[in-house]
C-alpha cells in the first residue's frame, strides 16, 4: 500500500523539488504539539527555534513545544531513526545510523541531529544494562558540549544527569539537573524538580524525596497550565511526582500506601503514555513486593513486559523482578525466560 | 514433464452431476443421490456408506433409489479406494466394488444405472492397473518393476475392451434412438439423451485410457508418444462430435494436457485459452475453467519461455474472483501454489528493484503459508518453501504495523493449521510426524509472537488506536495458546478495561475470562485469591458494559463453580445471582444457587448456636433456597417435557428441594417431589437411571424419602425403603458398617430437624414427626421377625437423635426422657444379642460402639455412674480409644452438676488403676491428658477445639461451684486456658470456633466482674502488650 502510493506520488515530488530550487532549506518541517510548521529553520537555541514559513513570516516555538524537527535535504533514512527512538527500538536506530553515510551530510543541524539520536540509543540502552554506561555518558556529553545551542540540549543534559545518577555520581547528577531547571517552562523545572527527588532518593534520602515530590506536587496544584497542552504537561509530571512518592513510601515501609497511590496514577494516566505507565507498572510491583503480595508484583511487572516493553530501562527492570518471582511461584522455565530475554536484549547477567 | 493426474472418477462426477441436473421432475423425497455425491465430494466415505445402509430400510426413500444403492456403494468404493495410500487395502477395496458392480449388474439388468456400472467395472480395471504402475514407480518396487508395469499394461488393455465394447453397444443404442420419433415423446428423449451420455463416458473413459496406457512407458519413448497422440486424437473427436456440451470442453482440456505431457505447450495453451474464455456460469463451467487455468499455469510456468508475469496475473485474476471455498479446493490449493511458484522465480530474476522483490517474496510467501495449511498434492512441498521464504525474507523486516501484523497473522493462520492437523493427527497414519508438527507449531508461533510485538512497536501517530488493539488482542491469543496464562490474562484484560469500545475489547475479555479461569486451575488451592478476586472484577465489568453478555455469564457460572468447588456457598450464589433472568443459563444457576444456598443452610444448622451465622441471614438462606429451587426446577422440567433429557444437577437440585421440604415439614410435598415420575430421585433410582448412579444421589434420596414416609405414616413405603438402604449399602461393598453409617446419620439429621422444629417453636410440626416416628420405630422394634443389626440399631439411633434434639442440653422433658430411654432398651438389647450370639454382629467392634452409645444415653438420662462404668469397662481394654475418653470425660463433666468435684476429675482424669510395673494411672485421662493426645494432629484438630473449650468450661463451672476460695483463681485459670489458645494458634479467631470461645470467654469475664469484650478485644491487648506492629 505504501509501496503504490510511494510510486503514485513520484512526478508530484518531482515537480515540487523543482519548485523550491534555490530555496536550499525552504522544506524544513517542525512538528509541535499543536501541529506541522513548514519553513526554513533560520536559527536555534537550547530554548527555541526560529524559522521563515514558505509565505515569509518569521515564527518561533519554544523548544519544550517541539516534538521534533525534519529538515531539508537529511537522508530519508533519518526519519526511521526518530521513530525507532520514539519507540524505543534504540537496536534499530542505532543500526540505522551506521548506514548512513553522513560524509555526505552538509547541513550542521543535521550532523546534530545524527549525534543526538546516536547520543540517546547509546545511553538508554546502556541504562537498560546494554552498554557501558560511562561510555555512553561520553557521546552525550559530546553532544552536550558542541550543541548547547541545539533544541536537543536540555533534553541531552537530562540524559546526562540520568547517567550520572546510575553511576551514582549524585553531585554532578544534580548540576545537570540544576541545568534543566534554568528552562523558562514550568513543565522542565518540574522535570528537573522531579529528577532531584530521584537524586535524593537514590542517597537513600527517603524522607527528603518524599518531600521533594511534594513540593512539586504542590506546584502543579498552584499552577495547572495556561492552556490545554501546558496542563496536560504539568498533569503528566504530577504523575512522575507522584510515582517517585509512591517508591518512596514503599522503601520507608508503606507499602499499602504506595500501592493505593499508585494505582490512582494507573487510573489517571493515559494507557499509551508508555513511560509513565512502565514506571507506574514498576512502582506498583515493587510495593506489592514489598507488602509480600507477591504474585500481584508478578502481574504488575508483566504489564511492562506485555504493554511497554519499548520503554527499556523500565522493561530491564520489569525482567529482573519477573525473573525472581517466576522462580519464586515455582515457574522456572519463566524465569529462566525473563532472565534470557534481559541478557538478549540489554545484555544484563 | 509433470505428470497430471487423472481424475477418471471426476467424469463420473460431472456425468452425474449433469443427469442430476438434467431429468427435470425428479422424484421428490430424500435426494439419496445428491446427497451420496456431497458426503463422496467431501471425502466422506465411511459417512456416505453407512448412509447407504440406512436407506435401505428407510421408508423416507423411494424404491426406485433403493434399487441403485448397491451401484452407488460400489462407486463409493471406488472413489474411497482413490484416497487409500496403502496400495494392497486399495486393490482389496476395488476388487470388493467390482464385486458389488457386477452383482448390481446381473441383479438389475434393466436399472437406467446399469450401463454406467458396466463402465465402472472398466473404471476398475483402470484404477487396479494405475496401483500397479504406482507400484512400479516407487524405489521398493525394484526388478519387479517391469513386471508391475506389464500387469498394469494387461488392464489397460482389458479395460480399453471393455470401454470399446460399450462404446458399440451404446452406439447401437443411440443411433436406433436418434432414428424414433424422440422429439415428440419426452420419455423417449429422455431415453436418447442417457444413450448419448453413456456414449460420451464410454468414449472418455477409452481416451483416459489409452493416456494411462502411455505413462506404463518412459516419457519421451515412443510407445509414450504413440498412445498420448491416440489419446489427443480421441479427446479430439469426442470434442468435435461434443463441443456445446459440458463434456466435449473437459474432452477438449484433457486433449490440451495430452499435448502439453508431448511437449507442445503452445497447442496446448491455444486449447486452454478457448476453454478460459468461456462464461462463468453455471457452476460447472466454473469448475472447469479452475482445472483448465491449473494446466495452464503449469505450461506458462514451465515453457522455455516462462511467462511468469501472465501466469501472476492469471491466477490472481482467479484468485479475486474466486466464490466461497473454491480457493480451498485442489485446484484453488493447486493455483496459489503456481502462484507463488511464480513469484518466487520473479523475485529471484537480478533486474527485479529490491522493493519489488520484497513485495514478491511477500506474496509467494503468502500464498505458500495458505497452501501448507491444507491436506493436498502440494501441502508438503509448500511447507518446505515457506521455510526457505521465511529465511530470505527475514533480511526484509517490515517497516510498518500493518506490514509487520499482516506477516504475524500469516504465521497464525500457519499455527493454527498445525495444530489442526496435530488435533487430527491422533491414531493416524500421521501419528509419527507428530514430533515434527509440534516443532513446526512452536516455529509458527514464535514467529507470529515476534511479528506481532514488532508491529506494536512500529506503531506512530497515524496508526489508529483499534488496529494497535488488534495486535495486543492476537498477541492475548498467542499467549493463551502457549499456556502463557497470566500474560494473556493481562493483556485481554487491559485491552477490555481501557479500551471497552474497541472491536478487540470483547473477544480480549473472553481471552481474559479463558486465562484466568486456567491460571485459576493451575494455581495450588490455598493460592487462587488473586485469580479469584481478577475473575470477580473481570465478570463485572463485562456485565455492567455488555449486559447479558454471554462472556460475563460464562464468567459468572464459572465463579460459582470454583466457590462450590472451595465450599464457599454463599459466594457461589452471590455468583450465580448475577444471571439475567432472561438468559438461557438462568434455570441451570437457579438450581445451583438454590442448592449452594440450601447446602450453606444445612452447614450452618449443624454448627452450635453460637457459631452460627445470625438467624436472619440463615432463615434468608433457606427462602431464597427454595424460590430459586422451585424456580429452577420448574424451568428444567419444562424442558424435560418439550423432550430434554434429565441430567444429574437436575436430580439432585429435585433432591434438596425434597430435603428442603423435609426440613419445613412439608412431608407430603416431599414425597410427591422424590417420587415424580420421570425426574424424580426416588423414581431415577428406582429405574436405575444412570444419573441415580453417580454420586450419591440415590442414597440421599432413599435417606429422604424414609423420613418422609415415617412422617407421612407411609410405613409399608418406609419399610420397603429401609430394605433398599440395605441393598445399596450391600451394593456398596461394604455392607453393614455402612448402613450402620446411613443411620447414624440418618438418626443426627433427625437430631438436628427436631431441634430446629423446637428452637422454631413449631410445636404442630414437631409432634407430628415425633409421633410418626415413635409408631414406626416401635414397629420396626417389635417385628418378630426379620429384624437385624442395623434396623435395631436404626431404631435406637433414631431415638437417640430425637431425645437428643428434644433434650437440647437439658434433661427436662418427659418426652426426651422417654425416647433415650427406648434408645438405651433398644443398644441394651443389641448388646445382649451379640453377647449370646457373637455372629450378629456385623463387624468385631460393634459391641464396642453400642457399648459406648448405650453410655451417651445413659449420661443423657443422668445415670453417669452407669455411664461411666459402660465407658470404663471399653478402657479398660482400649485404653487409647479417644471417642470413649471424649464421652468419658464429658459424663465426668455433666456429672459436675450434682458434685462439683467432678469438674476437677473431668480435668485431671478419674479411676486410679495400677498397671504392671505398679505405677498408677488414670483410667480416664480427663481433658488435660486427652488434649495432650491430640494436639498437633491436624486429622484430631477438630477434637483438639472441642476438648480445649470443654477445659475452660469445667474450670468456668468449678469456679462458680466450687469452693468459694478457689473460685477466682480457677476462674482466671480458665480465662487464661483460652488466652493461651488464641496466643499461640492466631487460626483461633477466624475460624469457626470462634464464636463458641468467644461466648464462653464473655462468660468467663462476666463471672469475673469484668466488661465482657470477649476474644477479639483480648487478643488486641495481648498483641498491643507484646510490643507487635
Amino acid at each position: 500500500m505504501n509501496i503504490m502510493r510511494n510510486m503514485l506520488c513520484l512526478p508530484s515530488a518531482a515537480l515540487l523539488l523543482a519548485a523550491f530550487v534555490g530555496t536550499a532549506s525552504g522544506a524544513d518541517a517542525v512538528r509541535t504539539v499543536k501541529g506541522t510548521i513548514n519553513g526554513a529553520v533560520e536559527s536555534m537555541t537550547a530554548q527555541e527555534v526560529k524559522l521563515k514559513r514558505s509565505d515569509g513570516r518569521e515564527e518561533t516555538v519554544a523548544v519544550n513545544a517541539i516534538r521534533a524537527i525534519k529538515y531539508d535535504g537529511e537522508p530519508a533514512r533519518l526519519e526511521a531513526v526518530r521513530k525507532a527512538a520514539a519507540a524505543g527500538r534504540y537496536d534499530d536506530c542505532l543500526k540505522t545510523l551506521g548506514e548512513l553515510d553522513q560524509e555526505q551530510i552538509d547541513r550542521a543541524e543535521i550532523q546534530a541531529d545524527l549525534l543526538y539520536y546516536r547520543a540517546l540509543a547509546t545511553a538508554k540502552l546502556a541504562l537498560a544494562g546494554a552498554g557501558n554506561l560511562r561510555d555512553a555518558g561520553k557521546v552525550v556529553r559530546s553532544f552536550t558540549d558542541k550543541h548547547a545551542d541545539n533544541y536537543h540540549w536540555l533534553a541531552a543534559t537530562e540524559l546526562l544527569g540520568d547517567l550520572f545518577l546510575a553511576v551514582g555520581a549524585h553531585e554532578p547528577a544534580f548540576k545537570e539537573y540544576d541545568k534543566l531547571e534554568q528552562a523558562p517552562w514550568d513543565d522542565y523545572r518540574l522535570r528537573a524538580a522531579i529528577a532531584k527527588g530521584g537524586v535524593l532518593k537514590a542517597q537513600k534520602k527517603y524522607d527528603e524525596a518524599a518531600a521533594a515530590y511534594d513540593r512539586v506536587l504542590q506546584l502543579t496544584k498552584d499552577n495547572p497550565g495556561k492552556d490545554e497542552e501546558a496542563q496536560e504537561a504539568i498533569a503528566a509530571q504530577a504523575l512522575t511526582a507522584t510515582l517517585g512518592k509512591v517508591e518512596c513510601l514503599a522503601e520507608a515501609g508503606k507499602p499499602e500506601e504506595a500501592v493505593r497511590l499508585v494505582e490512582g496514577v494507573i487510573a489517571a494516566a493515559s494507557p499509551e503514555d508508555s513511560a509513565l505507565n512502565a514506571r507506574a507498572y514498576n512502582a506498583l510491583g515493587a510495593a506489592l513486593k514489598k507488602a509480600g503480595r507477591a504474585k500481584e508484583a508478578l502481574l504488575a511487572y508483566l504489564h511492562v513486559e506485555v504493554l511497554y516493553s519499548a520503554q527499556s530501562q523500565a522493561h530491564a527492570e520489569a525482567l529482573r523482578n519477573l525473573a525472581e518471582l517466576w522462580s519464586a511461584a515455582n515457574q522456572p522455565q519463566r524465569a529462566a525466560q525473563a532472565l534470557q530475554t534481559l541478557q538478549d536484549r540489554y545484555g544484563a547477567k | 514433464m509433470r505428470r497430471v493426474s487423472k481424475p477418471l472418477w471426476a467424469v463420473l462426477a460431472w456425468t452425474a452431476a449433469v443427469v442430476c441436473v438434467g431429468i427435470p421432475g425428479a422424484e421428490a423425497g430424500e435426494p439419496v443421490e445428491q446427497f451420496l455425491e456431497g458426503l463422496r465430494r467431501r471425502g466422506w466415505f465411511d459417512t456416505a456408506l453407512d448412509y447407504v445402509e440406512w436407506a435401505r430400510t428407510s421408508p423416507l426413500v423411494g424404491d426406485e433409489d433403493k434399487r441403485g444403492l448397491d451401484y452407488q456403494a460400489a462407486v463409493t468404493l471406488v472413489e474411497g479406494a482413490k484416497l487409500q495410500t496403502d496400495p494392497q487395502k486399495r486393490l482389496a477395496q476395488l476388487d470388493q466394488a467390482r464385486e458389488k458392480f457386477a452383482a448390481f449388474v446381473a441383479a438389475q439388468p434393466n436399472h437406467p444405472a446399469a450401463a454406467a456400472a458396466g463402465l465402472q467395472l472398466g473404471n476398475v480395471l483402470v484404477e487396479r492397473g494405475k496401483t500397479f504402475a504406482e507400484k512400479a514407480g516407487r524405489p521398493s518396487a525394484g526388478p519387479d518393476k517391469e513386471s508391475l508395469l506389464t500387469q498394469a499394461r494387461e488392464l489397460f488393455g482389458q479395460a480399453q475392451q471393455v470401454f470399446a465394447e460399450a462404446e458399440k453397444k451404446f452406439q447401437a443404442e443411440f443411433d436406433a434412438k436418434r432414428n424414433s420419433s424422440a422429439d415428440k415423446d419426452p420419455e423417449q428423449a429422455q431415453e436418447r439423451r442417457e444413450a448419448r451420455l453413456d456414449l460420451i463416458q464410454a468414449q472418455l473413459f477409452a481416451a483416459q485410457t489409452l493416456s494411462e496406457t502411455a505413462h506404463t512407458h518412459p516419457a519421451d519413448s515412443a510407445p509414450f508418444k504413440e498412445h498420448l497422440q491416440q489419446a489427443a486424437d480421441k479427446y479430439g473427436q469426442i470434442y468435435e462430435k461434443y463441443r456445446r456440451l459440458l463434456a466435449g470442453l473437459y474432452a477438449r482440456m484433457w486433449q490440451g494436457r495430452c499435448y502439453q505431457e508431448l511437449g507442445n505447450a503452445k497447442q496446448a495453451l491455444a486449447y486452454y485459452q478457448d476453454l478460459l474464455a468461456q462464461p462463468d456460469d453455471p457452476q460447472e463451467f466454473r469448475t472447469l475453467k479452475a482445472k483448465t487455468l491449473r494446466l495452464a499455469l503449469q505450461c506458462w510456468l514451465e515453457g522455455e519461455e516462462p511467462k511468469l508475469e501472465e501466469a501472476g496475473r492469471r491466477g490472481e485474476e482467479w484468485l479475486r474472483q474466486a466464490r466461497g471455498d473454491e480457493d480451498r479446493t485442489p485446484e484453488g490449493l493447486a493455483i496459489r501454489w503456481h502462484l507463488a511458484s511464480a513469484y518466487e522465480r520473479r523475485a529471484s530474476d537480478s533486474g527485479v528493484e529490491p522493493r519489488q522483490r520484497k513485495r514478491l517474496l511477500a506474496d509467494a510467501l503468502k500464498h505458500t503459508q495458505f497452501v501448507a495449511k491444507y491436506t493436498g498434492d502440494n501441502q508438503k512441498a509448500a511447507v518446505q518453501m515457506a521455510a526457505r521464504l521465511r529465511n530470505v525474507e527475514a533480511d526484509i523486516s517490515p517497516t510498518t504495523l500493518a506490514e509487520a501484523r499482516d506477516r504475524g497473522k500469516l504465521a497464525l493462520d500457519e499455527y493454527e493449521g498445525v495444530l489442526r492437523r496435530i488435533a487430527a493427527a491422533s491414531g493416524t497414519a500421521e501419528e509419527a510426524e507428530l514430533p515434527a508438527l509440534r516443532e513446526q507449531a512452536d516455529d509458527a508461533r514464535r514467529r507470529a509472537l515476534d511479528d506481532f510485538q514488532l508491529s506494536l512497536a512500529l506503531r506512530d501517530d497515524d496508526t489508529s488506536q483499534d488496529d494497535v488493539n488488534q495486535v495486543r488482542y492476537f498477541l492475548c491469543y498467542l499467549f493463551y495458546r502457549g499456556g502463557w496464562y497470566y500474560d494473556a490474562a493481562v493483556l485481554g484484560q487491559f485491552v477490555a478495561q481501557r479500551y471497552p469500545e474497541s472491536s478487540a475489547a470483547r473477544s480480549s475479555a473472553a481471552l481474559a475470562v479463558a486465562a484466568w479461569v486456567q491460571a485459576y486451575n493451575e494455581a495450588p488451592a490455598d493460592q487462587r485469591q488473586v485469580e479469584t478476586a481478577q475473575l470477580v472484577a473481570l465478570a463485572g465489568q463485562i456485565a455492567q458494559k455488555w449486559p447479558g453478555d454471554a462472556e460475563a455469564e460464562k464468567a459468572w457460572m464459572i465463579l460459582a463453580d470454583m466457590a462450590l468447588r472451595s465450599g464457599d456457598l454463599p459466594a457461589a450464589a452471590e455468583h450465580l445471582a448475577h444471571i439475567a433472568p432472561q438468559s438461557p443459563q438462568r434455570s441451570l444457576a437457579d438450581l445451583k444457587a438454590g442448592q449452594a444456598l440450601w447446602g450453606a443452610y444445612l452447614y450452618a444448622m449443624r454448627q452450635p448456636s453460637e457459631s452460627r451465622p445470625p438467624n436472619e441471614k440463615t432463615q434468608a438462606w433457606l427462602t431464597n433456597a427454595q424460590t430459586l429451587l422451585e424456580r429452577g426446577v420448574a424451568a428444567a422440567r419444562e424442558k424435560l417435557a418439550a423432550g430434554g433429557e434429565v441430567d444429574y444437577t437436575l436430580a439432585a437440585a429435585e433432591l434438596s428441594l425434597a430435603q428442603l421440604h423435609l426440613a419445613a415439614s412439608r412431608f407430603e410435598q416431599a414425597v410427591e417431589v422424590l417420587e415424580r415420575p420421570g425426574n424424580g430421585p426416588l423414581a431415577l433410582a428406582a429405574a436405575k437411571h444412570p444419573v441415580a448412579q453417580q454420586g450419591n444421589l440415590a442414597l440421599e434420596a432413599h435417606k429422604a424419602a424414609l423420613q418422609a414416609y415415617v412422617a407421612v405414616q407411609a410405613l409399608d413405603k418406609a419399610e420397603a425403603t429401609m430394605a433398599a438402604l440395605d441393598q445399596l449399602a450391600a451394593a456398596s461393598g461394604e455392607g453393614a458398617a455402612a448402613l450402620t453409617r446411613i443411620y447414624v446419620s440418618l438418626g443426627r439429621e433427625l437430631q438436628q430437624q427436631v431441634t430446629r422444629l423446637k428452637e422454631a417453636g413449631n410445636a404442630e410440626a414437631l409432634d407430628r414427626v415425633l409421633k410418626s416416628f415413635e409408631v414406626f420405630l416401635d414397629k420396626v422394634a417389635g417385628r418378630a421377625e426379620g429384624n437385624t443389626f442395623s434396623s435395631l440399631n436404626w431404631v435406637a439411633e433414631t431415638y437417640l437423635g430425637l431425645g437428643s434434639g428434644l433434650e437440647g442440653g437439658q434433661n427436662s422433658s418427659p418426652q426426651a426422657g422417654r425416647y433415650l430411654e427406648k434408645a438405651a432398651k433398644t443398644f441394651q438389647t443389641l448388646r445382649d444379642r451379640i453377647a449370646k450370639e457373637p455372629a450378629f454382629a456385623p463387624q468385631p467392634d460393634a459391641a464396642v460402639s453400642v457399648t459406648l452409645r448405650l453410655a451417651r444415653c445413659e449420661r443423657l438420662l443422668g445415670a453417669h455412674p452407669q455411664a461411666l462404668e459402660l465407658l470404663v469397662s471399653v478402657l479398660k481394654s482400649r485404653p487409647a480409644m479417644l471417642d470413649a475418653q471424649f464421652t468419658a470425660a464429658e459424663t465426668l463433666q455433666a456429672a459436675g452438676k450434682k458434685d462439683p468435684a467432678n469438674y476437677l476429675k473431668a480435668i485431671q482424669g478419674d479411676r486410679l488403676a495400677k498397671k504392671k510395673d505398679g505405677a498408677t494411672v488414670n483410667i480416664i485421662w480427663g481433658w488435660r491428658k486427652l488434649i495432650a493426645a491430640v494436639q498437633g494432629k491436624s486429622e484430631f484438630r477438630e477434637t483438639f477445639y472441642d476438648a480445649y473449650h470443654h477445659l475452660a468450661e469445667s474450670l468456668l463451672e468449678y469456679g462458680l461451684t466450687g469452693p468459694a476460695g478457689e473460685k477466682s483463681k480457677n476462674l482466671q485459670a480458665a480465662r487464661a486456658v483460652i488466652e493461651q489458645l488464641a496466643r499461640t494458634d492466631p487460626a483461633l479467631a477466624e475460624g469457626p470456633w470462634s464464636a463458641r470461645y468467644d461466648a464462653l470467654l464473655k462468660r468467663i469475664q462476666q463471672a469475673q466482674g469484668q466488661a465482657p469484650t470477649g476474644l477479639k478485644s483480648m487478643l488486641q491487648a495481648s498483641t498491643t502488650a507484646a510490643g507487635k506492629p
